[in-house]
């Protein structure tokens, strides 16, 4: 306070008082002073001619702008919103709603955007907004702060980063984007950030598990997607794997318009589950015993001749040469020393020879592919007979007759034949699947049998048919921005210098280059897989590392297989953490086991830093509390996917709340402090993770593109990242900030993209994998074909080299109950769980489903709360009781927070989430980890538990 | 009976509400959160089979029986679920470490606006439930109308829109008695009933209601119930598969449902069973009338002709290939109206 | 002491300012204003002018002298106003004490726009910010002050005075004061805001009697 101040505010009794705004200012002359405002009427407190009135006045506003939400709501995502201002306040949003109709034969895509979204506005102003940045006093999580000025925070932040690139290395500083990740300023924030100090981004794909392992091993990439609309040219659609009603809100609509048009829609799940009551026909199945039912299903296709073999000749591995002894394929290396281990071969029944295979293209020729029969053939290691996968294949689906299977599945036998001949049959089937058998811990074998079925039926590449994974679609000009050298008007030529030399090479298809680029990235090791720094350095391993306790079939412990993995470089070794930077993510909630982070994680690190709108379970345990803006305060542009393919702008509505700050001013500010306090300090150097001296002298000037980019207006950057986007039609960021969206128009230069290997066409949905099935282009795996036979060395040992069922071990111990879960829709993660208009239209806390039977045997009723437990800990939680869940199973939807349960113990402190080593697996071309994929994941469907009545003994 | 030239109407088709509540949200958003409503929602969709919102309103009377007022009463506020007000500064900061969780404070709720979700009814494996969103019906014989003694309740000639006259209404409350849909609403603070008022400040722009043009699901179809173009009529008074709710009430409501049709059940021998739907017909008929039955035959026969690969206009009108195309003509885009 | 009616509705302009400015976060140059005593006697100067009976009480006045050891002071305001995993403990927004914010924010932003004012500052204050609230009492009052030095028609800014006293500081103040006892709020905190809370009420009081309202 300055002494002018302080004489200002002083009062005596004989000088005036004076004027003093610092909050308010005079902005209209006529009404301010006294003169001018004489005959002023008192302020309008209710003067309306009519109650109507009051109700009109709701429409009123001063301006109406473009809004989304930057959440990753992943499948049912893209949203524009009209976002209404009124009095320097949003007032509400209200889904836009012009998105076009890709053609007359598909129904539009309006309107998008779900109860969440339209209640953003409700949740912007909720007194829980932080509104300064905090430095923790006293204990962490004991929650006593103080303010700090941003300029404070950030040059002490940058001091400890500055440290710990000295002494301990760049990579020991952790970042978590969580769900915040953008394809705009925040985005390039990040990437700026960690290029130049060479820094470690958590890759959380597989933690939360959304890494698709069983897609990734048989289809060597996991991002690729139809569009929703393309659904409307199946005649069979399988919900096998999903809820979409829950989590696909602004898409379900084009599933339940397909069925009115002619599709049958058939639900397979253990519950009858709210995407079951509009289907069709509802299969249950017991849970985690998919893979058995689809390969009785695959029994059924193969014995009844009903598999779809041209398909099967020219797209999988089912006809290449396989050793039935060796369990390996033939490969070139086993006919001449050196030779190609990537070399494989099939019988040619036209030329009645063994031939390669072609790594080049899927087109068959005048060659015909044998399915069956016995080969002789002279190797290096002599005489072997030889068969095609297909021999191995029928010969292990006789041990999933129908009748076996509906043994493990609970699915009645007559059902399973009509499911797989429908399959079989179909014009064009498609199975709609999400991320639900990722997180099983035999997820991976359950996805590979999906994808068995269709391509046994030949259902890809159609319109309207094929298996989604993970659905990704973005602009592909933000990356080169957030990685460009300064002065940024140099766009140009640094694009083309960026591609110039870049390209597939010989026999590497446009998609396997961009995968190898991905992996060499990945080689440098700035991606960390967060499971895996959990469990090295986190105090998950009792859990993570706990498989052989859960599944005493696995021939050795986990350690092993991980020791393995790492010393073989098919896993990356997580760093020692020492810095944590918490931006969007919320680990303290999300990590299942979460509870032994506080012991086992936090002291490891000299600071902890959360950037985050409100004070969350990980923000109450950090050192930094910095305070992010809205989403409506603030410029920027976010990802797509195909399922509705129009990339979104959000727009500053309002400016951001108190002192808050956008990622990009925060990753800004943080980057100014950083230079500043190294050349104050004279220590600006530091040792990169390859050795080389890097410089902090100028690393902000290089961050800010030489002062060409501000802190608070990052519009040149959109600017640019749409100027030199080669997917979005040309449009401009005043284009796109007006209308709100605009649709892909191709697929882009882009790693995440170009695994959806199709062309965008204006008036046609998009049809996933078309490049393989019409243009005969090779998939991305080590047999260029999808893969169902993997001859890598964990998958021999663990039995898995075919797709197989393996029943869910009893994890968390031997009790009755299967916990399952999913995503609801009342939150996108942790976002709106605890929103009172959300828990309004719940029960207000944590609920779990559970069968009538098994409530009834237990003496529970509804609404009772009732501890559920297992070998690992226990939770208490209400009971809602339903016929619709399948007797043995309970339901936990997830990310209720820990404080919303008694003892703020959620239901994550039961789920075992052991490791499943298969998914280390490496060194085998496409299976191997990168971004998002490759990696071990945590799990928790089907965790053993049991339920008990409060006051009653535990059970076991 | 009130004699209205025109009358805006409502069709919900059940085959397509997934529950999300984003109608339920939407209408709260913008009429409910003034003093007094914290605990109104306007629009409601629950799960069915169910108690409802409020709490077993089918059983609280109202309405007309035999051409005269039949008795009812006003729900509790416990029946409507009072909204929640939660501990969390309690939970969070207050030092009591695990002894506190979020929850209610006082009283712990016994029922809300959406209690009963995803439950049903039935036995594993043919349980069956759906979702049933419902607001104000607009009644052509609104029974919450000729209970008024101070003819505080209009009905709008233009459009048969009925509302609550706010400034008239003294808080009698006997049209909450009345209404056997039991969607009237007290406002304490007030001291007036309320009501859905089926948006008529967009109506009166040419946009359609908030609930019906929110929706993500594309349930909703909104109109004129004699505009023969347009969707409306065509699923009330053509095709027939458009039914009010609990037409033995009597008030001849103008929210109309297309039922829903579930998966096939299975028999004991856990083979599929055709001969009889998972959602009973007589549970469908206690809930439409006998009427429901020709609805659900002419729909089915629709579908079976599309799963042959035929076409069917009614089939194409429940589609709704353009979205726009269901509000019988109040498609303006909201936000070209209102700047100041 | 002033007599005229001037003087009270400058002396009142200038006690708002000071409350205002005694709830800003205190920092290293507010707490010297505050050990230095200048903000218990130049609050005390403008209360003593206003009504002597709201000087009542000079132990707990004393309080206002007293900045705390180290950052003792700093960690109070944080723990009262500014954080805690659902928000803050005694919030300073008006509209988080009951009704809907939104409304509350957007009526004060209505009073604000009526006498030519608008939201400003960096960061931007919320209309229901108790400071932002203090600071159009503080304007308003000065205004009354200058009409009646001016012989000018004061009655507008007398009745906004009433009207928004009742309806947003008057309204939430004395819950944020319950709140503060239940937390046991620092002495500094306690007295200023409870010193505020009458003067609101002695305020408000006066204003229903010299202005009623018509209807």
């Amino acid at each position: 306070m300055s002494v002018t101040r302080r004489e200002f505010l002083r009062y005596s009794g004989l000088a005036g008082v004076s004027l003093s705004l610092g909050h308010l200012s005079v902005t209209d002359v006529s009404r301010a002073s006294a003169q001018g405002g004489s005959g002023l009427a008192p302020p309008p407190v209710a003067e309306f001619t009519s109650w109507k009135d009051l109700y009109r006045e709701r429409l009123t506003w001063d301006r109406v702008v473009k809004g989304t939400h930057q959440v990753n709501c992943w499948y049912q995502r893209g949203c524009t919103f009209n976002v209404f201002v009124k009095d320097g306040m949003v007032m509400r949003e209200e889904q836009a709603s012009t998105y076009p109709q890709t053609n007359s034969s598909v129904p539009d895509f309006n309107p998008r955007g779900c109860q969440k979204g339209c209640s953003y506005s409700d949740r912007m102003y909720d007194g829980s907004r932080l509104r300064h940045p905090l430095k923790r006093v006293g204990e962490r999580g004991e929650g006593k702060w103080k303010r700090v000025s941003w300029e404070e925070a950030m040059d002490d932040i940058a001091d400890h980063v500055i440290d710990t690139l000295r002494k301990d290395g760049p990579r020991s500083v952790y970042w978590d984007m969580g769900g915040g990740m953008t394809n705009g300023a925040a985005m390039v924030g990040l990437v700026r950030t960690i290029r130049l100090l060479d820094m470690t981004v958590l890759d959380i794909d597989s933690e939360v598990g959304d890494h698709h392992p069983g897609a990734a091993v048989t289809c060597g990439k996991i991002t690729f997607s139809s569009s929703a609309d393309d659904l409307f040219y199946s005649d069979l659609i399988l919900i096998w794997g999903g809820n979409p009603a829950y989590t696909q809100i602004p898409n379900a609509h084009f599933i339940n318009e397909a069925r009115y048009k002619g599709a049958q829609v058939v639900a397979i799940t253990p519950d009858l589950n709210a995407s079951g009551i509009h289907a069709d026909l509802w299969a249950p199945v017991n849970v985690g015993s998919d893979a058995a039912l689809g390969l009785a299903m695959c029994h059924v296709i193969v014995n009844e001749g009903l598999h779809d073999t041209d398909f099967v000749r020219e797209q999988t591995d089912l006809p290449f040469l396989v050793d039935p002894e060796t369990q390996r394929f033939l490969r070139g290396s086993d006919f001449e020393a050196g030779g190609a281990d990537d070399a494989f071969y099939f019988f040619d029944l036209e030329s009645q020879e063994i031939r390669e295979v072609s790594r080049t293209t899927l087109e068959l020729g005048d060659h015909r592919p044998a399915l069956e029969g016995r080969y002789e053939v002279e190797t290096l290691g002599g005489r072997r007979t030889v068969t095609p996968v297909f021999e191995l294949l029928r010969a292990h689906l006789a041990n999933y007759a129908p009748e076996a299977a509906a043994e493990i599945t609970g699915t009645p036998v007559k059902l399973i034949r009509s499911l797989a001949r429908k399959i079989a049959k179909a014009r064009s089937a498609t199975i709609l699947t999400q991320s639900n058998f990722s997180k099983f811990y035999h997820g991976l074998e359950m996805e590979r049998v999906q994808f068995l079925v269709m391509a046994l039926c030949g259902q890809f590449g159609k319109k309207g048919s094929g298996v989604n994974g993970f659905p990704m679609i973005a602009i592909d000009g933000n990356f080169p921005v957030g990685v460009a050298p300064p002065p940024m008007p140099d766009l140009g030529p640094f694009i083309v210098k960026l591609w110039k030399g870049m390209g597939p090479k010989e026999d590497e298809t446009e998609e396997m280059f961009y995968l190898r680029s991905m992996r060499e990235l990945h080689e440098s090791g700035n991606f960390i897989s967060s499971a895996l720094l959990f469990h090295v350095h986190g105090g998950l391993a009792p859990l993570t590392g706990a498989s052989r306790r859960w599944d005493p079939e696995l021939p050795r412990d986990t350690e092993e297989y991980l020791a393995e993995a790492f010393d073989k470089g098919w896993q990356l070794r997580p760093p020692v953490p020492k810095i944590f930077f918490s931006s969007g993510g919320n680990i303290l909630r999300r990590v299942r086991g979460y509870d032994r982070l506080h012991e086992g994680f936090l002291p490891k690190l000299d600071l902890m830093v959360t950037v985050d709108w409100h004070m969350s379970q990980t923000a109450l345990h950090s050192d930094y509390v910095l305070p992010a803006a809205g989403w409506y305060e603030r410029d920027d542009i976010v990802w797509a996917t195909p399922l509705a393919p129009f990339t979104q702008a959000t727009t500053k509505a309002v400016e951001p709340y108190a002192g808050s700050k956008t990622d990009w001013e925060i990753h800004y500010r943080l980057m100014e402090s950083i230079q500043k306090r190294a050349v104050a300090r004279k220590q600006v150097d530091f040792f990169d993770h390859a050795g080389d001296i890097r410089s902090l002298e100028n690393v902000f000037d290089d961050f800010s593109y030489r002062g060409f980019v501000s802190a608070d207006d990052p519009e040149p950057l959109l600017k640019a990242s749409l100027y030199i986007t080669s997917n979005l039609g040309g449009v401009t960021w005043e284009e796109l900030k007006e209308k709100g969206y605009a649709r892909h128009t191709g697929l882009g230069r882009s790693p995440m993209n170009i695994t959806n290997a199709t062309d965008i066409e204006e008036h046609e949905t998009i049809t996933a994998n078309t490049w393989h099935t019409d243009k005969k282009i090779v998939w991305p795996t080590l047999t260029r074909r999808m893969q169902f036979f993997i001859d890598q060395e964990f998958y021999l040992e663990l039995g898995e080299q075919l797709p197989i069922h393996k029943d869910n071990p009893a994890i968390g111990g031997d009790y009755p109950l299967q916990m399952t879960g999913g995503h609801t829709r009342w939150s996108i993660h942790g976002s709106w769980r605890d929103h009172k208009l959300m828990l309004d239209l719940q029960r207000g806390e944590p609920v779990m489903y559970m069968a009538r039977g098994d409530a009834a045997a237990r003496g529970v009723e509804d609404g009772e709360r009732v501890r559920v437990g297992n070998d690992l800990g226990d939770f208490e939680v209400i009971v809602k009781i339903s016929a619709a869940v399948h007797p043995g199973q309970v339901i936990v939807y997830h990310a209720w927070e820990p404080y919303q349960f008694p003892g703020k113990k959620s239901h994550q402190v039961t789920t075992g989430t052991p490791f499943n080593p298969i998914q280390m697996a490496g060194g085998y071309y496409h299976l191997q980890q990168f971004m998002t994929v490759g990696q071990p994941g945590m799990n928790d469907r089907g965790t053993r538990v049991e339920v008990t009545k409060l006051g009653a003994p535990r059970a076991g | 009976m009130t004699a209205t030239e025109r009358q805006l109407a409502m069709v919900m088709d059940l085959n397509k509400c997934i529950g999300c509540q984003t109608c339920t949200i939407a209408c709260k958003r913008l009429w409910t959160q003034d003093e007094g409503m914290e605990s109104m929602w306007w629009n409601t969709v629950n799960t069915q089979p169910g108690r409802g919102t409020p709490r077993d309103w089918e059983e609280l009377g109202g309405g007309f029986r035999d051409g005269a007022a039949n008795p009812g009463r006003i729900p509790t506020r416990k029946e409507f679920g009072q909204a929640g007000d939660y501990n969390h500064q309690e939970v969070l900061f207050e030092g009591k470490g695990n002894g506190a969780h979020l929850q209610v404070k006082g009283d712990r709720p016994d029922w809300g606006p959406n209690w009963d979700e995803d439950q049903g009814d039935g036995e594993f494996p043919n349980s069956y439930y759906f979702y049933l969103p419902r607001i104000c019906n607009h009644c052509t014989h609104p029974a919450c109308l000729e209970a008024c003694p101070r003819k505080a309740i209009e009905k709008s000639s233009a459009n048969g829109i009925v509302t609550v006259n706010e400034d008239r209404c003294r808080g009698y409350r006997f049209c909450m008695e009345a209404c056997p849909y039991k969607k009237i609403y007290f406002n304490e603070a007030r001291r007036v009933a309320q009501k859905c008022i089926f948006c008529f400040p967009r109506i009166e722009q040419g946009i359609a209601n908030a609930c019906a043009r929110q929706c993500p699901g594309r349930v909703r179809f909104v109109g004129y119930r004699d505009d023969q173009d347009a969707p409306i009529y065509k699923l009330v008074d053509k095709w027939k598969v458009a039914l009010p709710l609990h037409p033995e009430y009597g008030t001849q409501p103008n929210v109309f449902y297309v039922p829903p049709i579930g998966p096939m059940r299975f028999d004991e021998n856990w083979d599929l069973d055709p001969t009889k739907p998972r959602i009973p017909n007589e549970y469908l008929e206690s809930l439409f009338g006998p009427e429901v039955h020709g609805a659900l035959a002419v729909l089915r026969a629709e579908m079976e002709k599309t799963r042959s690969g035929g076409e069917s206009e009614l089939i194409d009108l429940l589609i709704a290939y353009k979205w726009s195309e269901m509000f019988g003509g109040f498609d303006r885009d909201p936000a070209t109206f209102g700047q100041k | 002491m002033r007599d005229s009616r001037g003087g009270l509705a400058e002396a009142r302009s200038g006690a708002y300012r000071l409350f205002a400015e005694a709830m800003i976060y205190p920092d290293a140059g507010f707490k010297e204003w505050v050990q230095d005593g200048e903000l218990v006697e130049s609050l005390l100067g403008a209360l003593s002018d206003i009504s002597p009976a709201l000087c009542e009480g000079s132990g707990s006045w004393d309080a206002l002298r007293d900045a705390g050891v180290e950052d003792e002071l700093e960690i109070e305001y944080t723990r009262l106003f500014e954080a805690g995993p659902k928000g803050p403990l005694c919030p300073l927004y008006g509209g988080l004490y009951g009704g809907i914010r939104m409304k509350v924010m957007e009526e004060a932003a209505r009073f604000y726009n009526h006498f030519g004012l608008t939201l400003s500052g960096t960061p931007q204050e919320l209309s229901d910010h108790l400071t932002t609230e203090l600071e159009f009492m503080h304007y308003l009052a000065y205004r009354e002050a200058e009409a009646q030095r001016e012989g000018v028609d004061a009655g507008p800014y007398r009745r906004g005075q009433r009207d928004f006293i009742e309806r947003h500081p008057g309204s939430w103040i004395p819950t944020l004061c319950i709140r503060l006892d239940e937390v046991e709020a620092a002495p500094f905190y306690a007295a200023t805001l409870h010193g505020l809370r009458a003067l609101l009420e002695w305020d408000s009081e006066r204003l229903q009697r010299e202005e009623p309202r018509s209807s």
